[in-house]
């Protein structure tokens, strides 16, 4: 059997990983406004309004946070790849990431849809029992 | 045989269509530059950046959007798989929604692309 969920998975995890950093980017550049209007008040430059650096620092946390819950969710669906269960959540969580990361994200949805039988057996095990 | 290459390639035309927005963006920012020329306190630089844009975006989606509407109808075809799925990952770039469709589509329909190309050979050996 080929391993392409397994490729799959790694690059869905990946993207994941990229969306969760968008959030500690969010963060970063949080801390950058507050400095940036502090040493403009301290080097006497043209002060910067604070309810702009609010604002900017408000609207950075919710795409931060928007983007990481995207992520978290590539990375999650990323693991069910790997063990190869739920192949519509793992197509998923491969959009998802691709909207995280684009280049991880498009292959890791080639490989999981061309990947479909990857996930049969678990189902085909469980048939059985459910008939029986 | 389902028919996922069809319909991804359909989905992937749609997206290479889309490209005429950017088309159309390109050249809003090109006469964007010309409407700055006639401006009082006309920077040089700011007009040549405005041009660059617009040439560079127009060009971009041009060739973005062929690729995707070549790759849509070799997908519609059955033929050429990898043109097929290129196309349909440029219509992801282009939009988002049918292109990802698309890429999806397309690569689930990889075995039509194949039990076709056997058809053809089967047919000219046989």
């Amino acid at each position: 059997m080929q391993n392409k969920a397994g490729i799959a998975g790694i690059l869905s995890i990946i993207s994941g990983i990229f969306g969760v950093l968008w959030l500690v980017y969010a963060y970063f550049m949080t801390y950058w406004f507050n400095f940036m209007s502090k040493f403009a008040d301290m080097h006497e430059f043209p002060s910067v309004s604070v309810n702009i650096v609010q604002l900017m620092s408000i609207i950075y946390i919710i795409v931060g946070s928007v983007v990481a819950a995207i992520g978290i969710f590539a990375i999650v669906a990323g693991i069910f790849t790997l063990k190869r269960k739920h192949w519509g959540l793992a197509l998923a969580g491969a959009i998802a990431g691709t909207i995280t990361f684009f280049p991880c994200g498009i292959p890791a949805i080639i490989l999981i849809s061309s990947a479909q039988n990857e996930f049969l057996p678990n189902q085909k095990s469980t048939a059985p029992k459910s008939a029986s | 045989m389902p028919n996922y290459a069809r319909t991804g390639g359909i989905l992937t035309i749609i997206s290479g269509a889309f490209s005429i927005f950017g088309v159309a963006m390109g050249g809003f920012y090109i006469l964007m530059a010309e409407f700055m020329k006639g401006q009082a306190n006309y920077q040089p630089v700011v007009g040549l950046f405005f041009t660059i844009m617009g040439v560079v975006f127009g060009l971009f989606s041009i060739m973005v959007g062929a690729l995707a509407i070549i790759g849509g109808v070799f997908a519609v075809k059955r033929k050429h798989w990898a043109v097929a799925i290129a196309g349909a990952i440029a219509g992801a770039v282009l939009f988002f929604p049918c292109g990802i469709a698309g890429t999806i589509l397309v690569s689930l329909g990889r075995a039509e692309f194949s039990a076709l190309e056997g058809l053809q050979q089967s047919q000219t050996t046989g």
